[in-house]
């Protein structure tokens, strides 16, 4: 036994010796290759001694040794005349073919890639690489911006709208552009197995993606908004059921509470009771539900937290006792039958015909489409589109379990079950693994008659000519750790690069890295809701907040000096944007208004929305920049890009002055500690360092002022996964970092985030909903042109979003705007007028510091030196040119040479 | 017939135990609330049908009988809503099991006879310095987290040294599981896997036979005319195993729980992350096959190791009064 162990002891040293030895040595490794046949990995058919470095002579000749690839080699390592313990596997593509390889990663999985269903980045990208719109993004002439071309269509839409306006069928009765059209399909259209596409297709699919026993994802983007097709939403929610406020079911009055639920996410009539700030959710009202003896409030939570029940005896009574016990008893006189008020009902929508939807086949290459809203200009094509499936592949797809009767489909989950239509074809997808797409030999776009447009182009880094498409394979793997990716990289296996702060300070002076700039604009947004406001403080303090017996002067910790709005202006004013994005979130830029640079507010001309004139006096009119003779800067343009939105001199003097107010409204006294939250949807190191930014920001911002040494900014990152509706209801102090996406070419309709908090029938995104822009406070005066003439116009904020966005309806004797700036959208009204109200309303927005930009969204990757992209510029709708556009400087083979030769292997950027 | 009893009996309170966990996991994750998302320009409404057309309203005992319904009488656990849309989630499961299990179990035989070496070895040699030697390996690889060693070995022999792959060959099949180049692909998963488990047998192992070498009846077996190696192998190690052995069933339960890290790091398509995944993401139906496969294993497990003892030690008799 002592043998046994002291021979173990020899072998382990032996062993520890020679890992040691292999590692740091300079000696070349000889390695034995195994060659396997390519369909039986289990036959061998050769072996090969080959020297470390260099490229076995028996594989072909985009293989070298230590590259990897998906089929099985294999080989032993030799140690001077031993053989040692270690075998190390090499992976070779055993291909004879040498083409140009994309290889690419993903980091989270595609949930999945059904086109009816699909809702992240990462599920749309097989779909980006396989499909095609109607209408494509191209470059224009001089690649100075894009145009959209027919793609799937032959040829632009013409417009119809006089044929389905003769009477009220499509609701347009009248009309007489920009609500039909007519698109001829392109002939050459075919599924990647080959069979023709044609009007059936796209008849079938806008169906089947309607199909009510469904309830597809994406099935708002043909029935909702500015897409919306004619019935769509009619045909979509036949026979659906769902939950609504119980007076738009059974009206206002029910003896009785049959068919009547609890619902704590929709209490509506406080809502109304509070001035229509559409506050629908209980938490909001919980300092109302108590009668001094007895908390309501926490008896309802008991019942039903978030979820809906059933009315019952007990709940009916509980509400009673609310509105006859409680403070509400002042603002509402009860009666036992207005339960509807404080409940929801089931509804179920009525049957609704799909001939009477607004997509007819005119024959087997066209189709009419009619719309509920009017198109034109960009917008036209822009918003023109229809969904494709495969019929019979669909129809296999689909799955009705009987048990539960719920309908589901397994369309876009595997190779098998999708069929794409685009450049390149789906080959390979294992889950979590692995993804390859390669070239469609059947596409369209391939063929002689399409050369014009898909054939050479001039590519912008070297000026020659070359091909798009080039790209003959793309490989995605599944790789989450950022540092693999990283690796990976560097060993030539991956293209690209997509990275993170700590990553960028690494490659920072690359030559290789690409910022890219997105759309969105990411803000703070600051409670000022006192009810909201004080509550909080109350808990903060360890006390029951209630109404009549509050007394913030004698609290040891205050927040309601947020509704100061000098207060949350100083906040505005203290965060120095430029260092926080250089040092915190790479690609991206510094924010100084609701919208970024890449907000196009007339996409024909590719202007963008803050390029106007109006939007700039705007935004200096927010941030106090003067300019013209006398002042610091000259002209309006200098003072504009001078902003920089941090200003700590008078950022210090608006803190005093807010202490001074608070102490005069009774908040504070002048030793109440200033507490107030720093809240996160979770934790992470990430938002740890935000939070840490921050408190350095606000720390020097109270150095000197009356706050100084009375201010706690306390970390509470527990919104969770409802923090949007959290931050609305007033449960965060403050929250940085939120913003929205979607609707870059459209700045009109995305001013509804802003402004609409919330008409009951749609969503509600205003972050600040405790603020109705529907009121007096928020009149907006301009004088302008409306389609009569240069007058005086006073409305809302939230008005005039709805007359820009030509939903207004006047009231009765009263002009409506209505039709006239639905036309404008075609051009009838001027763009620098619609410019001219959204920045003015942007300003009454601004000037409540309750939405404080911060930065604009971006991103930095690094691109490998195998691939070049098509524009050095990134541009909306185009990117830096996509795969479309992608130039390449090896072969497969090549690359692995190249890579090989580098020191250790590995590539520098 | 007493352990034939016994293990009806377990079985029986298994199956009641099991049935009673899978209702408490099913109320549980309906009582948590759905996120209400938002996506500017789109109809949450959809969102809201489509949870009334899956039954979500309806009182929650009553969707459970209807899973239960599913279940049994059709063998059909649903389709992923919110995680792998569309897929059977069971299908989905076993296409993922097996990375887990195969990483799990290469590490297991190459760690536990690596473990139990060491720790006799240590034993043997007590507070020698090859006890000491071995002692303070086993504190540094107990001490330093999995992935750490993770991070390493892809730095060193993936990236540097380049005698692995990055990731984990891609499988489709078994045969791809189960060929060299996966296996080879596995290696840097299966050492990072590996340290703190030979570690943790190697402390063990030599604890138990520590203590067991020292007992009486090891200088009666010496006294009587056993060598050393007889005395050990024949006395002391058969006493030490009886904890020893339920361990390693203990582990091999473990491996099919996966390494969230491991498989993240090195791109092992296994079950690591699906449990947690599919609680924050609220799909149902992966949550309760999830449950169901981890309580099962999890129970079965016990009256395995409960039964080993019996078989180990002939001492231990199960079910006898």
């Amino acid at each position: 036994m002592k043998k046994l162990f002291k021979k173990f002891s020899v072998i382990a040293l032996l062993l520890a010796a020679v890992v040691v030895t292999v590692g740091c040595g300079d000696k070349k490794t000889k390695y034995t290759v195994t060659y396997y046949d390519v369909d039986d990995v289990n036959t061998v058919v050769g072996t090969e001694t080959v020297v470390e470095g260099n490229k076995p002579t028996g594989l072909i000749s985009n293989f070298v040794l230590e590259s990897e690839m998906f089929k099985d080699a294999a080989m032993t390592e030799a140690w001077g005349n031993d053989v040692v313990t270690a075998n190390v596997s090499i992976y070779g593509e055993f291909t004879s073919k040498d083409g140009y390889t994309y290889q690419s990663s993903f980091n989270l999985s595609p949930k999945t890639f059904n086109p009816f269903q699909y809702e992240s980045a990462t599920d749309s990208v097989p779909l980006d690489y396989t499909t095609l719109g109607l209408y494509g993004y191209s470059y224009n002439a001089d690649k100075t911006g894009f145009e959209l071309k027919p793609v799937m269509a032959a040829a632009d839409p013409v417009d119809v709208t006089t044929e389905y306006a003769k009477d009220d069928s499509y609701g347009i009765e009248g009309e007489t552009s920009g609500y039909a059209f007519r698109i001829a399909l392109n002939r050459h259209a075919t599924w990647e197995n080959g069979e023709v596409i044609n009007a059936d297709d796209y008849i079938y699919s806008l169906k089947a993606l309607l199909d009510p026993k469904f309830q597809n994802h994406r099935a708002s983007d043909y029935y909702a908004g500015s897409t919306a097709i004619f019935g769509a939403k009619d045909f979509f929610y036949s026979g659906q059921t769902t939950y609504l406020s119980a007076v738009e079911v059974v009206g206002g009055t029910q003896e009785g509470y049959e068919g009547l639920y609890f619902d704590a996410s929709n209490v509506t009539a406080f809502a109304n009771l509070m001035g229509g700030t559409d506050l629908t959710k209980l938490a909001n009202y919980k300092g109302y539900f108590s009668d001094g003896e007895t908390n309501y409030y926490e008896q309802l939570c008991q019942y039903a937290g978030d979820k809906r029940v059933p009315m019952n005896e007990e709940l009916f009574t509980i509400w009673k006792n609310i509105m006859t016990k409680g403070p509400l008893s002042a603002y509402w006189v009860w009666a036992d039958n207005e339960m509807p008020y404080f409940s929801v009902a089931k509804t179920t929508f009525p049957e609704y015909p799909w001939e009477k939807v607004g997509l007819k086949k005119i024959d087997e290459w066209t189709v009419d489409i009619i719309y509920t809203t009017q198109l034109a200009g960009f917008y036209k094509k822009y918003s023109i589109g229809l969904p494709l499936v495969n019929e019979t592949l669909y129809e296999n797809c689909k799955q009705y379990n009987e048990e539960t009767k719920v309908w589901s489909s397994t369309y876009g989950s595997s190779v098998e079950t999708y069929l794409g239509y685009g450049p390149y074809k789906m080959t390979k997808y294992i889950v979590d693994q692995l993804m390859v797409f390669e070239r469609n030999e059947n596409w369209f776009g391939y063929s002689e008659a399409f050369a014009d447009e898909y054939g050479k182009f001039v590519a912008e880094f070297d000026g020659q000519v070359h091909e798009q498409y080039q790209t003959d394979r793309i490989t995605l793997r599944f790789v989450q750790e950022i540092s693999t990716r990283e690796q990976m990289f560097l060993a030539g296996k991956l293209d690209g690069f997509g990275m993170t702060r700590e990553y960028y300070e690494k490659y920072r002076s690359s030559i290789r890295l690409y910022s890219a700039t997105g759309a969105s604009t990411f803000y703070g947004i600051l409670l000022s809701d006192y009810t909201s406001l004080v509550e909080r403080e109350a808990v903060l303090n360890g006390v029951t907040y209630d109404s009549a017996t509050y007394d913030s002067v004698k609290k040891q910790y205050n927040k309601t000096i947020l509704t100061i709005k000098e207060f949350r202006q100083a906040l505005c004013y203290a965060i120095d944007r430029k260092t926080l994005v250089t040092n915190l979130y790479p690609g991206g830029s510094s924010a100084t208004s609701l919208y970024s640079d890449l907000i196009l507010a007339d996409p024909d001309a590719g202007k963008a929305f803050n390029k106007y004139t109006a939007t700039k006096e705007a935004i200096c009119e927010f941030w106090g920049v003067e300019y013209g003779e006398g002042k610091e800067f000259k002209t309006l343009d200098e003072a504009y890009a001078a902003i920089s939105g941090f200003d700590l001199a008078s950022a210090k003097k608006l803190v005093d002055v807010a202490v001074d107010k608070a102490i005069e409204q009774g908040l504070m006294t002048s030793s109440t500690i200033v507490k107030i939250d720093y809240c996160a949807a979770s934790d992470s190191e990430n938002e740890q360092l935000w939070y840490n930014t921050f408190n350095n920001c606000l720390t020097e911002l109270f150095k000197g002022t009356k706050l100084d040494g009375k201010f706690e900014y306390v970390y509470n990152p527990n919104l969770g996964d409802d923090y949007g509706d959290d931050i609305q209801n007033g449960l965060a102090d403050t929250a940085w970092g939120f913003g929205w996406q979607g609707s870059a070419l459209d700045p009109y309709s995305l001013f509804q985030v802003y402004v609409d908090a919330g008409s009951g029938e749609s969503d509600v995104y205003q972050y600040d909903k405790w603020i109705n822009r529907n009121t007096k406070n928020y009149e907006v005066t301009l004088n302008i042109d409306l389609g009569d003439g240069v007058k005086e116009h006073t409305y809302t904020a939230y008005t005039w979003w709805e007359i820009v966005n030509g939903i207004y309806t006047a009231p009765e004797g009263q002009t409506s705007y209505d039709a006239s700036y639905a036309k404008q959208i075609a051009g009838v009204i001027s763009g620098d007028t619609r410019a001219t109200i959204l920045a003015a309303c942007e300003l009454a927005v601004l000037r409540d510091y309750t939405h404080i930009p911060m930065m604009n969204e971006g991103s930095v990757s690094l691109l490998s030196y195998k691939v070049n992209y098509g524009s050095e510029t990134y541009m909306f709708g185009m990117g830096f040119g996509g795969l479309r556009y992608i130039t390449y400087n090896y072969t497969d083979g090549q690359w692995a040479d190249y890579v090989a030769s580098q020191p250790g292997g590995n590539l520098s950027y | 017939m007493y352990l034939f009893k016994y293990i009806l009996k377990r079985l029986g309170l298994m199956l009641i135990t099991f049935f009673t966990i899978m209702v408490v996991c099913f109320v549980l994750i309906k009582l948590l609330p759905l996120p209400n998302v938002k996506v500017f320009g789109q109809d949450s409404n959809i969102i809201q049908m489509r949870r009334e057309a899956l039954g979500y309203g309806k009182p929650i005992l009553e969707q459970f009988f209807i899973f239960l319904k599913s279940v049994i009488v059709r063998g059909d656990w649903g389709v992923g809503e919110n995680m792998y849309f569309g897929s059977d989630v069971s299908e989905i499961f076993v296409q993922k099991l097996p990375a887990t299990i195969l990483v799990n179990i290469y590490s297991m035989l190459f760690s536990v006879p690596i473990g139990l070496a060491l720790g006799i070895y240590a034993a043997l040699k007590k507070n020698k310095w090859q006890d000491h030697f071995v002692s303070t390996g086993v504190m540094i690889f107990v001490s330093v987290p999995s992935y750490v060693y993770a991070f390493l070995i892809q730095y060193i022999f993936c990236f540097k040294l380049k005698w692995f792959p990055f990731l984990m060959q891609p499988c489709e099949t078994l045969s791809d599981y189960l060929s060299w180049a996966t296996f080879v692909s596995l290696i840097p998963a299966i050492l990072s896997l590996s340290f703190g488990t030979i570690a943790g047998f190697t402390r063990y192992t030599r604890a138990e036979l520590t203590e067991v070498l020292t007992s009486d009846f090891m200088l009666l077996a010496r006294t009587k005319g056993l060598t050393k190696g007889q005395a050990t192998v024949r006395h002391a190690l058969r006493n030490a195993m009886v904890p020893i052995f339920p361990m390693i069933i203990g582990q091999f339960v473990g491996i099919l729980s996966g390494s969230l890290i491991i498989e993240s790091i090195f791109g092992i398509p296994g079950v690591g992350g699906l449990y947690v995944q599919s609680i924050t993401a609220k799909d149902y139906n992966f949550f309760m096959l999830l449950s169901a496969f981890y309580i099962f294993i999890g129970l079965a497990a016990g009256i395995v190791v409960d039964i080993s003892y019996g078989i180990i030690d002939p001492r231990i008799r199960m079910g006898a009064r």
